[in-house]
């Protein structure tokens, strides 16, 4: 919408599962520089898949989609360039329960992009400092709360330096009061200028963070606004359903 | 179902555990029979008829098989070594503190099994009726073992750098082991058809557990892989080698060399029996690790693969240390029945454990002496596979301490 | 720090298995001056162990020693069982073999012969209360122990109505006819004679009269030219006496003469060729062999597995530690040594206790394998029990069921389809370690190759159609087991 640079162009994005599941019918989506993109939508309506495609967590068949420039093919160079400049939170966490909090932070930066291991485990300190964990620094993620997990699952993310995030479904997993800690955190990271693209179902993270939010349905991409004109006033008749459902 | 809380007299406790109800009176009561009759019978047996005589006079035939006299000085070393080594992972492993767990120098089990190990070490060969000297040089080993122990124990925790080292110990030793049995670097070769008995056991059954592990891996991920060739080759592998009985591959694997190497060149006998033990434990180590792999939540490759790692990278990071984890206690039991298939070289006319001991029954003089050597030989396998088995749970506790797997 | 070290254990890791991996590839022996001379040193008095230092000796071993010191060359001996003698020389993997063995025709199609150096025979042995057996044809309808692949295997093979129990070595065959598995042994006479005078088995009673002339010979490769050096070093040693001397000290009395060509060479009969047709229907015999020892395995071992895991799950402590105890020493001992304890030692065990007990090679492979088998069932067993969820238990109690319907009606029925599959691959472990049962001289489908390897010599072909034999079956049971899950679980969607 204005002039800073496009982070993320899909086209006419097609895809069906291997059960034959038609998922994504010609879904369209651009995002720009510093914006903050909340994809909603009711399940089934193609979200998650549409979000995974952005890194080639999933494939497609049909369209296009340029991340930071490049496009997406089968070509694995790409494939990995991309990943290294988008960052991925998880539903379910998934944390390498296996390593300590530290570790699951140092592990990428040393790996792939080859950096001292002192200055990231630095760097990986300050980072949980700024999510509000740093004590547990040493711990292994089992014996973290599940927003703990969640905070450390983003400043993981945040360790590889990526120029955009995705958030799939952030907060579904956890327990309510637990919600606000990794929202908070969330939009420490809005307020830094990070460009994010999230599915969500939380309202008032939307309203308050969001530059825009989008809603899809089968497939598509129905209806896109500023969050105040999407949640007073939806042009759309799914748009209108979908509020009506989440009262 | 929750007892009552009162002071129990003995008595009462018995009748509670024994004789609950009538049944499980009468079946007490039957078992008690039966089992006092059995050891009665087997106790007499043994003090007056059984002739241990077979197992005195050959107890050097039963470890070392026909290692020659004049080099066996080579495993005196290696005990020597061995058993130093094995007193000082003991000591820092009791010494490194635990969560939850205070970390003393001497607990109790580790002072009882001290006593068991002086009192073996005075006892057995006194049974075996060997000589003097043999007798001083098991006690010092045993001395040696507990020395090393106790300074590990002492001085362990204060020189925490050194500690990883000691990883390094076991293979190091395992290399020189060869080294000193096998001969080279100097010492004049022994060539693998004149090691016997125990020696030649264990020393198969671990070479074949030190193989058979990479060789697992490699086919489980070959078996998940995405390329049909490898895939298909793989499952074709595993499960050919799971639908046999390693007899059938043993005596396959004696003469499918001759046939496609000339005489000379096929590896020694021994070798050709432990390569295929190897090959066979592979694919069960292989559908261990495959379990674990399937138990792996997808989340943990997606997330290593977000995160930039290349497939290399996740595999060995993310995904191969938490299958394994799953897949240990499947694993210690292969490796448990690994070392029980090693008497299967027996009937392919290897001089191992089982091997001598039919070679040794041959003789007229001991013919008719079945039951003491096997019963010798069962008792002996015994350890050796509660010894595997008391190791493996202790990795498992120590590898469980602190990570229950993330809620997924 | 901790990376450099795990690297530097890497880095040693990786050195130490390439260099197990060359130590493993070297190759045994270059070809160089000693005969490797191959024997089964299970047969006093020609090849046997010394109590103490394990060295070999006896008189075929002194034999050799001494031809060879008369050519100027040394032997290394290799163990092989008697079996395996003659597909080793086929396939070159030794200068040749001296195990008292036998010149016949059929050996002769396989391997070259050195002249005779023992003149043998066959002799019967029986319980000295026994039956009276004059000649071969008398042993028609009896039970009857031989040695894998020896001429007394051969010579009672042609028997009409014998039944043969083979065994790996002569001690084993022996054992079971004093354990009375078997009613006679059938084996050449001085090395029975020998056995028998050693050990004062004064319970045994043997034919004097070899009822068959037969003479041992030394067996080379076919074309070896290694037979020329031998046969004149035998030469030697009988015109010089020394052979003479040899046989007077192992034996106390004079050789009887020597011919220089055995006559069974003398006019050739036609060898035992490999028949497709045969090696399968004695393959399938044998299969329908392990099959049914697979089934009786398996359901005496589940019944055994049933009582060990009500003991474990729901006994009285002591009950509990005990089966502990049963199933750790089980599962702690090989199968192998607990098939030789049951059918070897037990017999024996109980024959000095007084009690005589005589143990078919069925029943003792049964209760070996059922054995073995019912400890791992009931690890199983436990383990698909204790993995019901706690609520269930709880809900039980919550309507008021008592121990055993909690067990019987809601327990055990979701226990059972998880334990299903793992109690399937029970079954098909079962069936590849019946092959087991064949040291003890029952027929199933390995001991029928090993029957056919030991007239053909054709090791490699006949071995791998038992492992396709045995590929089969495992596959067939896997595919039945999986029709068979679906059927009972089919509740569960």
């Amino acid at each position: 919408m204005t002039g800073s640079p496009l982070m993320i162009e899909a086209r006419a994005v097609e895809k069906w599962y291997p059960n034959g599941f038609h998922a994504l019918r010609g879904a369209d989506l651009t995002v720009h520089q510093g914006e903050v993109v909340v994809i909603m939508g009711p399940s089934g309506s193609g979200k998650s898949t549409f979000i995974r495609t952005f890194n080639a967590l999933e494939d497609f068949q049909k369209g296009s989609i340029t991340v930071d420039g490049i496009a997406l093919s089968n070509d694995v160079r790409h494939i990995d360039a991309i990943r290294r400049e988008v960052g991925m939170v998880f539903q379910q966490f998934n944390l390498f329960p296996h390593l300590t909090v530290l570790e699951n932070l140092t592990l990428a930066p040393v790996l792939v992009r080859k950096r001292p291991k002192a200055e990231v485990e630095r760097q990986a300190l300050e980072l949980l400092e700024r999510v509000g964990i740093h004590e547990q620094a040493r711990k292994y993620p089992g014996q973290l709360s599940g927003g703990q997990q969640q905070r450390v699952a983003i400043a993981r993310s945040l360790c590889m330096e990526p120029r955009i995030m995705l958030f799939d479904e952030p907060t579904s997993a956890l327990d309510p009061e637990l919600v606000h800690e990794v929202l908070e955190v969330m939009q420490e990271l809005a307020e830094g200028g990070m460009t994010m693209v999230v599915v969500t179902h939380e309202v008032r993270f939307a309203r308050q963070v969001a530059s825009r939010v989008v809603l899809m349905a089968e497939g598509q991409v129905v209806e896109q606004a500023p969050p105040e004109q999407f949640f007073t006033n939806p042009q759309h008749e799914r748009s209108r359903q979908f509020l009506r459902q989440i009262g | 179902m929750v007892p009552i809380p009162q002071p129990d007299s003995a008595w009462r406790r018995v009748r509670r555990q024994l004789f609950a109800s009538r049944l499980d009176g009468l079946i007490t009561v039957v078992l008690l029979v039966l089992l006092l009759s059995a050891a009665l019978g087997i106790g007499h047996w043994a003090l007056s008829q059984a002739q241990w005589a077979v197992i005195q006079v050959n107890s050097t035939l039963f470890t070392l098989g026909r290692y020659p006299l004049e080099q066996q000085w080579r495993l005196w070393l290696l005990t020597a070594l061995l058993a130093g080594a094995s007193g000082l992972s003991w000591g820092l492993l009791r010494a490194e503190p635990r969560a939850g767990v205070n970390a003393r120098p001497w607990p109790r089990n580790d002072r009882i099994a001290v006593l068991l190990l002086l009192a073996l070490a005075l006892l057995l060969p006194a049974a075996l009726q060997l000589t003097a000297l043999i007798h001083l040089r098991w006690l010092a080993l045993a001395v040696l073992l507990v020395l090393a122990r106790w300074a590990a124990g002492r001085w362990g925790p204060l020189r925490g750098r050194w500690r990883p080292l000691v990883g390094l110990l076991w293979p190091v030793l395992y290399l020189l082991g060869m080294v000193l049995i096998g001969g080279g670097l100097g010492l004049s070769p022994v060539p693998p058809g004149e090691w016997g008995g125990l020696l030649l056991t264990l020393l198969s059954a671990s070479f074949a557990m030190l193989l058979c592990f990479p060789l697992g891996v490699l086919l489980a991920l070959g078996r998940r892989s995405a390329l049909p060739l490898l895939r298909w080759g793989s499952v074709l592998y595993i499960e050919f080698i799971r639908g046999a009985p390693l007899i059938t591959l043993l005596f396959l694997g004696q003469n499918i060399l001759g046939f496609l190497l000339p005489g000379g060149l096929a590896p020694d006998r021994v070798w050709r029996a432990a390569w295929v033990l190897t090959f066979f434990s592979a694919a069960y180590v292989a559908e261990a690790v495959r379990a674990g792999l399937v138990a792996l939540p997808p989340g943990q490759l997606e997330a290593a693969r977000s995160l930039g790692l290349a497939m290399p990278q996740a595999l060995v990071h993310v995904v191969i240390p938490q299958a394994l984890r799953v897949a240990l206690p499947a694993m210690v039991g292969q490796f448990i029945i690994l070392l029980q298939d090693t008497t299967l070289l027996s009937l392919i006319g290897l001089l191992d454990l089982l091997g001598i001991a039919r070679t040794v029954m041959a003789n007229p003089a001991f013919l008719g002496r079945n039951a003491e050597v096997y019963l010798v030989l069962a008792l002996l396998f015994w350890c050796c596979c509660a010894a595997l088995g008391l190791g493996s749970r202790a990795l498992e506790t120590r590898l469980n301490t602190s990570h229950t797997p993330a809620k997924a | 720090m901790r990376s450099s070290l795990k690297r530097a254990g890497a880095a040693v890791l990786g050195v130490l298995l390439s260099l197990v991996l060359g130590l493993a590839l070297m190759p045994g022996a270059p070809a160089s001056q000693p005969w490797v001379v191959a024997t089964d040193p299970t047969y006093a008095p020609f090849e046997m162990v010394r109590a103490g230092d394990g060295a070999l000796e006896g008189f075929d071993v002194e034999l050799i020693r001494a031809v060879a010191s008369s050519q100027g060359r040394s032997v290394r001996f290799v163990t092989l069982p008697f079996d395996g003698l003659i597909p080793a020389l086929r396939a070159g993997r030794v200068d040749m073999a001296i195990s008292a063995m036998t010149i016949t025709a059929q050996r002769a199609e396989s391997v070259d012969f050195s002249r005779p150096y023992f003149p043998a025979g066959l002799g019967v042995v029986v319980q000295r209360d026994g039956p009276s057996i004059a000649s071969l044809d008398a042993l028609a309808g009896r039970r009857v122990a031989v040695q894998i692949g020896s001429t007394g295997a051969l010579a009672v093979g042609r028997i009409r109505g014998a039944q043969v129990s083979s065994y790996d070595s002569a001690p084993l065959a022996l054992q079971a006819l004093l354990n009375g598995q078997v009613e006679a042994y059938v084996n050449d006479l001085p090395a029975t004679l020998y056995a028998i005078r050693q050990r004062k088995l004064d319970t045994l009673r043997i034919s004097s009269q070899p009822l068959t002339f037969d003479y041992y010979g030394i067996a080379f490769p076919q074309g070896s030219a290694l037979r020329d050096p031998v046969n004149r070093g035998l030469t030697s040693l009988i015109n010089d006496g020394r052979l003479a001397a040899l046989h007077r000290r192992w034996f106390g009395r004079d050789p009887a003469p020597l011919p220089a060509v055995a006559p069974q060479l003398e006019g050739r009969s036609r060898a035992v060729g490999l028949d497709p047709l045969l090696l399968l229907r004695n393959l399938s015999r044998g299969a329908l062999v392990t099959l049914a020892l697979t089934f009786s395995a398996f359901v005496l071992g589940s019944v055994l597995a049933a009582l060990l895991t009500l003991a474990l799950m729901a006994g009285a402590p002591w009950q509990r530690q005990s089966a502990r105890a049963v199933i750790n020493g089980l599962r702690g001992t090989p199968l192998l040594v607990q098939l030789f304890l049951i059918y070897f030692g037990l017999p024996a065990l109980c024959q000095s206790l007084g009690m005589p007990l005589r143990l078919p090679p069925f029943v003792a492979a049964v209760a070996a394998l059922s054995c073995n088998h019912s400890a791992y069932m009931a690890e199983t067993l436990r383990a698909g029990i204790a993995s019901i969820d706690k609520g269930q238990w709880q809900a039980a109690d919550a309507l008021g069921l008592r121990r055993w319907p909690r067990l019987r009606h809601v327990v055990l029925p979701q226990a059972l389809q998880r334990v299903l599959p793992p109690l399937g691959n029970e079954f098909i472990t079962l069936i590849k370690d019946t092959s087991l049962a064949a040291v003890i001289g029952f027929d199933e489908l390995f001991r029928q190759g090993q029957l056919v390897v030991a007239t053909t010599y054709r090791a490699f072909e006949v071995y791998a159609a038992v492992g396709l034999m045995y590929l089969l079956l495992t596959a067939v049971a896997a595919r039945v087991l999986r029709l068979l899950e679906w059927r009972l679980t089919r509740w569960e969607v």
